[in-house]
């Protein structure tokens, strides 16, 4: 009873805010508050269960491409939208797919997780199967450093009963599949061509371990990734070349390709099938701000999203030249904005406009890159018009370089209001 | 002209928070100013050069702190005699630590430092994260810290400045708080990457330091490249200022 009136209630609050737009976060803790057992009883009855998917960078990406390819497979997935990765947000994408009986009636969950809350969500959903991405430079300011990530990365991996998929380019990760390898999971791993890795400007950007952990063995990778093209990669699978759709330019998206597919391939066994996986990525929706491009005033908008320093120079790394017009927002979503002093900014020539409240820090870091800048606009609404308003460029894309919170806000404010998010 | 040698030590292990751009901004503003510069990044197992006119270190968790504590031990007597001689350090957070006297791990373990800095920075406090604002004897300096230490002053060191708003060097202390410390020209301190950049007075302040120990009579000469970047910084402290509320 009480279940039931949560998912009521709960879902009269995500209506509400869909004619708001945004704010996805709310309907999911009005359930938590009245139900807080009603994430465990919603998954309860799913035959494959639940996979989580963490990490520093791809989480989104990844679960988009996992979801998809189990989709294309003929099961019946439910999974939460990208960002939407905190126990709230989960919860308010559950509301959409639960049946009034308070139950989720899918084959299988595929949820990406926050590496922090994934830890307590891990012990009360209990996912039979967890795939790890990486572990990056992120979120200092919470994460304070490295080593707390792999510690909870190992929780999460610790609660899979059945699989554990690793990225095998991940120092970190090594370490924790082989602390777990005498559990009762299966372990799986993917991982990348070396000459790919030496290709890339930037290698992988994974942290690396200091003490050793990547000494530790796994089972050899069943899915590698041996080719990639502008929008496209070669993923050879089980000794198969099978080339798949990226969402983007970059080698990360191929990684978190090969994560999706390596996990896939575990939990199908027989079924899998290469080609419903290479028809699976063609037709995948990129995932907001991962690659993707707005459609604003007769303009297209491409979102590169600074969430971390990794993803920004991995995002930079790819570009096909310096962009003709460049907006740069970044506002208290990132505290401490010094990493920036990290990334290697020559894939740009200038920036047209720089907003958000660390705008001034932003400013004198082009600066000292040597980058000219057109305009300092610090409140964003502003300098989003005066953006809008540059003439069309002559190469027909403009560029957002921007944090989440950034893109949260401009796509709300320019009129894209599905909802997403956790946070 | 000579260039100016600047030593970064362990780039590849510390530097997790952008620590990398006070070297930018040291080489920048050199440059701007017609003074060429060499950055000597050093690894660990590596000779120090000879000659060195400033040093640089950054932040990193006790697992990088670990990674290159033999080394420093090992090159400790260098450091020193480069430090007696007027060189000035920079030092930031794990760095800092490391050319402290002593890293007390919050298990209680002891790690011997290279004895620059008059300080012992004891783990597990609290920890503080956040925008900090300053004010020290090269003006307000803002910029930001994310630790769990308590620092402890020793021989009655200066601080690098007086604490407006922030943690500081032992954040739990009621009344006045410090942050950093202040020896000669050298500073340690809790605040990342961005402290030179955001803050150019302290940088020139470098820069003049060890352009005088060459020559007594050396001078920064201005350069029409720095009043712009300067503004964006003054900017970028005024909005820390404002965030933080704090009364300078
Ligand atoms: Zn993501």
């Amino acid at each position: 009873m009480r279940s039931r009136l949560a998912v009521l209630a709960g879902r009269l609050a995500r209506w509400a805010l869909r004619l708001r737009g945004g704010g996805s976060a709310v309907p999911g803790r009005v359930v938590l508050a009245i139900a807080p057992r009603f994430l465990e009883r919603a998954v309860s009855h799913l035959p494959l269960g639940l996979v989580f998917v963490s990490g520093s960078n791809g989480k989104s990406t990844t679960t988009n491409m996992l979801a998809g390819i189990l989709r294309e497979h003929g099961l019946t997935v439910f999974t939460n939208p990208s960002g939407g990765n905190l126990p709230q947000g989960i919860a308010s994408a559950m509301l959409a797919s639960v049946s009034v009986d308070g139950y989720i009636h899918a084959d299988v969950g595929v949820i990406e997780v926050d590496e922090a809350y994934g830890v307590a969500l891990a012990h009360a959903l209990k996912p039979q199967a967890v795939l790890l991405l990486n572990v990056q430079i992120d979120q200092l300011n919470r994460f304070f450093e490295p080593a707390r990530v792999v510690e909870m990365l190992r929780k999460i991996g610790q609660t899979a009963d059945k699989l554990l998929v690793v990225n095998a380019n991940d120092d970190s990760l090594r370490g924790v599949a082989a602390a777990l390898a005498d559990g009762p999971r299966t372990i799986a791993s993917f991982d990348v061509a070396p000459s790919l890795i030496e290709a890339s400007p930037h290698g992988l950007a994974n942290v690396e371990a200091f003490a050793g952990a990547g000494a530790a063995s796994l089972p050899p990778a069943r899915v590698t990734v041996s080719e990639l093209g502008a929008r496209e990669a070669t993923l050879v699978i089980d000794g198969t070349p099978v080339v798949v759709a990226l969402p983007s330019r970059g080698l990360h998206y191929a990684v978190d390709a090969a994560g999706a597919v390596s996990t896939a391939l575990e939990l199908l066994g027989d079924r899998f099938s290469p080609s419903a996986t290479q028809s699976a990525m063609t037709t995948l929706r990129t995932v907001y701000g991962r690659g993707e491009t707005l459609h604003v005033r007769g303009e297209d908008i491409e979102i590169i999203m600074m969430k971390n320093p990794p993803s920004l120079q991995l995002n930079l790394d790819y570009l096909d030249e310096a962009p003709e017009q460049v907006y740069v927002a970044v506002d208290e979503g990132t505290p401490d904005p010094s990493w920036v002093y990290d990334i290697d900014l020559s894939s740009l020539d200038h920036v047209d406009v720089v907003t958000g409240t660390k705008a001034w820090q932003f400013a004198t870091r082009f600066t000292y890159a040597g980058l000219p800048i057109g305009q300092v606009v610090p409140e964003w609404r502003a300098a989003l018009d005066v953006f809008l308003a540059l003439p069309k460029p002559a190469r027909g894309m403009k560029t957002m370089i921007v944090n989440y919170e950034q893109m949260m806000l401009i796509r709300k404010h320019l009129g894209f209001l599905d909802l997403e998010g956790g946070e | 002209m000579e260039p100016l040698r600047i030593l970064h030590l362990y780039p590849r292990e510390l530097g997790i928070n952008g620590d990398v751009g006070n070297v930018t901004t040291l080489v920048a503003r050199a440059a701007w100013r017609g003074l060429p510069t060499v950055v000597h990044a050093h690894q660990v197992g590596e000779d120090i050069p000879t000659e060195v006119d400033l040093v640089h270190i950054g932040s990193g968790p006790l697992s990088a702190q670990r990674a290159v504590h033999e080394d420093v031990v090992r090159i400790a007597s260098r450091l020193a005699s480069l430090a007696a001689s007027g060189v000035p350090f920079l030092a930031i957070a794990g760095g800092w630590q490391l050319l402290g006297r002593e890293l007390v791990t919050a298990q209680g373990e002891h790690l011997a430092g290279a004895g620059i800095f008059p300080s012992r920075a004891i783990l597990g406090a609290a920890r503080t994260v956040g925008e900090v604002v300053l004010k020290t004897s090269d003006g307000v300096v803002t910029g930001f810290e994310n630790h769990s230490a308590a620092t402890v002053l020793e021989d009655g060191a200066l601080p690098f400045g007086v604490v407006v708003s922030g943690g500081g060097n032992t954040p739990d202390v009621a009344g006045e708080r410090f942050e950093g410390i202040r020896i000669g020209e050298s500073v340690g301190t809790q605040l990342h990457g961005s402290l030179l950049p955001m803050n150019p007075a302290v940088a020139d302040r470098f820069l003049l330091a060890a352009l005088r120990r060459r020559d007594s009579s050396a001078h920064l000469p201005d350069a029409p490249e720095l009043a712009r970047v300067d503004d964006y910084a003054a900017r970028s402290r005024e909005a820390i200022i404002a965030r933080r509320g704090a009364r300078v």
